[in-house]
């Protein structure tokens, strides 16, 4: 009875996984498969036989390739940015008891809990009243904005487990603040940093409503989507989705097994 | 080597001392932490500062080492004032309690550190290195990280990194804290022999008055920010001074006297003669001490001339093996400890009456 009872509970919970999983990924397996959909029309939404043709016109669509270069550059761009700003905030709120420090993780706080329309409104209007025409530089300026938050949220939870007393070793070891900071702090909290660039990165390639507010006549890759759906999304855009999900998974994997091979070297 | 005389001659030579601090005073908000602490070390010793938890040891040991700067007095280092500068820019290095080891760099790495910033060549570094590894008995380990090392070959690390330097005072913070305690009794033994070799001052700092009296030829005994006892450990733990001090070090009986010239008298009217020596003070009442083991048992009748001797009734006994101890209560009704080496098989049950036996100079007077 019990050996049926244990049975029970593996195969429910394998179920039960393959269900979340599948949940997860079907849609992300939808758009990789019309991708090499031989689609009729403007419209790719029934399955009508398998074809590369969109993945060899894959740069045929006009504008499309060029929103998708616009959406990196402003991605890499602000989450850059953002991540050293963050970052050093990160380390005075973390570090230092100086005036006014709560009130500053408030305000980090808030940009993450303004609804994304609230925020890409006011900003707009921000802009408008400082008449700054709106386009790439507004939008990597609002990227900047809400990105700063979820940088310093990643790089404090970094550096709250960080024992200061590395950074007094390195000092004792003739090592001076800057030198300190490169070759002992940033090393130790790099990990945190990175996410952090990652998450900053990703989403600003994504972000729609913000960025709608603020773009002028800049189109970026979701703005390029949200337009072509009105008349028909071309099967490029699904090529260049599974493109992109690829490439993040196989990235993801390669850090996976690197880091695997050096934690193996080293023991 | 020189021998341990060294610091007395250095300064009667006005050859500059190790260490000096002097009226040094460090507060946390309310807290006094360091209370205007004036202490002097010598080049060459194996220094200790011991003291019960929080009564200031580790800010004291910060304070030389760059990583507090004091409110009041001033530190200085083979006699340069080095009050206010950093810690990058005072000739000494630190142990850390928690060894510190970067652990994003290999042992190599980490040893070697501090000539990497010192910008000293690479061929000179690995040889530096090779040689380090060698004195901690750390060969071989060079490329693993400090989380595939064990407690105590992580302590080696960090004094590796950290002698590498030359540096010209040592300061070590509870470097033992960490280990069980037959690691610990080897490496206060491998402490020791890396002192002797490299010849540099130690600044140990510890709780456990038994490593201090093992392996420091100086101890500060400190007590709420504050230095009670300076001394050998032999002078402090057979002179403690302080009720403080002779209970910190080890266990002893004290009583109340009162004092007339160089004898005193208990409450039962018994007189007990004070040592020759130190026996300069007050008249009147005071206390005086005497360490377990110093004591003897005797049949009352026994009592050898000559000897201090208590009349009190054995109340319990306790066979540890190679000693017997024997908790004994006075006609006045006060305890006392008594430790005696089982040489002979002569006992003395629970109930009996005994004489306490102890020769005069083995008596302290404490304040
Ligand atoms: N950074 C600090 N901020 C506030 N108070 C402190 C700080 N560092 C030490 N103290 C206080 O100063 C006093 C002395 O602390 P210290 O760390 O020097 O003690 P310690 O003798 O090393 O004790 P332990 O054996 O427990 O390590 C303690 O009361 C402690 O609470
Ligand atoms: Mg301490």
């Amino acid at each position: 009875m019990k050996r049926f009872l244990d049975f029970a509970r593996h195969h429910l919970i394998t179920v039960y996984m393959v269900g979340a999983l599948a949940y997860l990924f079907v849609p992300v397996v939808v758009v990789m498969l019309f991708s090499f959909n031989d689609n009729r029309g403007r419209f790719n939404f029934t399955w009508r036989g398998f074809t590369l043709k969109h993945w060899a016109n894959a740069f045929e669509v006009p504008n499309l390739f060029d929103s998708l270069v616009k959406s990196f550059q402003i991605a890499f761009l602000s989450a850059l940015v953002a991540t050293i700003l963050g970052t050093l905030i990160a380390l005075a709120l973390v570090r230092y008891r100086f005036k006014g420090r709560s009130t500053t993780n408030f305000l980090l706080f808030l940009p993450m809990a303004t609804p994304e329309v609230v925020l890409g409104s006011s900003l707009l209007a921000l802009f408008l009243t400082l008449s700054i025409p709106t386009g790439f530089g507004t939008i990597v300026v609002a990227h900047i904005l809400f990105n700063i938050s979820y940088v310093v949220v990643t790089v404090k939870a970094r550096l709250s487990g960080f024992d200061r007393h590395l950074e007094e070793a390195a000092m004792d070891l003739y090592a001076n603040e800057w030198t300190t900071f490169v070759k002992v702090t940033l090393p130790m909290i790099l990990p945190g940093v990175f996410a952090a660039f990652m998450l900053g990165f990703a989403l600003s390639f994504d972000d729609f409503i913000i960025t709608n507010f603020n773009s002028g006549g800049t189109v970026t890759f979701p703005l390029y989507i949200w337009g072509a759906a009105r008349v028909g999304v071309p099967p490029q855009v699904n090529v260049f989705g599974t493109a992109i999900f690829v490439i993040t998974v196989s990235i993801m994997l390669l850090t996976v097994t690197l880091q695997r091979r050096s934690d193996a070297n080293v023991a | 080597m020189p021998d341990a005389t060294t610091g007395e001659e250095a300064r009667g030579s006005h050859e500059p001392l190790a260490v000096e601090l002097s009226g040094v005073t460090k507060r946390f908000g309310d807290v006094v932490a360091v209370d205007d602490i004036t202490l002097e070390i010598g080049e060459n010793r194996f220094y200790a500062l011991l003291g019960p938890s929080g009564c200031g040891k580790t800010t004291t040991l910060r304070m030389i080492g760059g990583f507090e700067d004091p409110d009041a007095g001033s530190i200085r280092l083979h006699g340069e004032d080095v009050t206010g500068l950093k810690p990058y820019q005072r000739p000494v290095n630190t142990v850390f309690q928690s060894y510190a080891l970067f652990p994003h760099l290999n042992v190599f790495e980490n040893v070697a550190f501090g000539l990497r910033r010192k910008k000293v060549p690479s061929a000179e570094v690995t040889e530096r290195v090779g040689e380090m590894l060698d004195l901690v008995q750390l060969v071989g380990m060079d490329k693993r990280k400090p989380g595939q090392l064990s407690g105590g070959q992580r302590q080696r690390v960090a004094l590796a990194r950290a002698l590498i330097n030359h540096p010209r005072v040592l300061l070590l913070d509870e470097p033992l804290g960490a280990l069980d305690l037959k690691l610990r009794k080897e490496m206060q033994i491998e402490l020791k022999r890396i002192q002797n070799e490299v010849g540099i001052t130690f600044v140990h700092v510890t709780h456990d008055q038994e490593e201090a009296m093992t392996m420091a030829d100086t101890i500060a005994v400190m007590n709420e920010g504050r230095i009670e006892r300076l001394g050998g450990p032999t002078e402090i733990y057979e002179d403690p001074r302080s009720a403080f001090v002779a209970g910190f070090l080890g266990a002893s009986n004290l009583m109340q006297g009162d004092r007339k010239g160089n004898a005193a008298t208990l409450q039962d009217g018994t007189t007990i003669a004070l040592p020759e020596a130190g026996a300069a003070g007050v008249d009147g009442d005071i206390q005086l001490g005497v360490r377990p083991e110093k004591m003897s048992l005797q049949a009352p009748e026994a009592a050898p001339p000559g000897a201090n001797s208590i009349l009190a009734t054995v109340v319990d006994v306790s066979f540890i093996g190679v000693s017997t101890h024997y908790l004994l209560r006075t006609s006045w009704g006060a305890d006392l400890v008594v430790v005696v080496q089982n040489l002979d098989d002569e006992r003395h049950a629970a109930g009996s009456s005994v004489a306490a036996t102890w020769l005069p100079q083995h008596t302290f007077v404490v304040s």
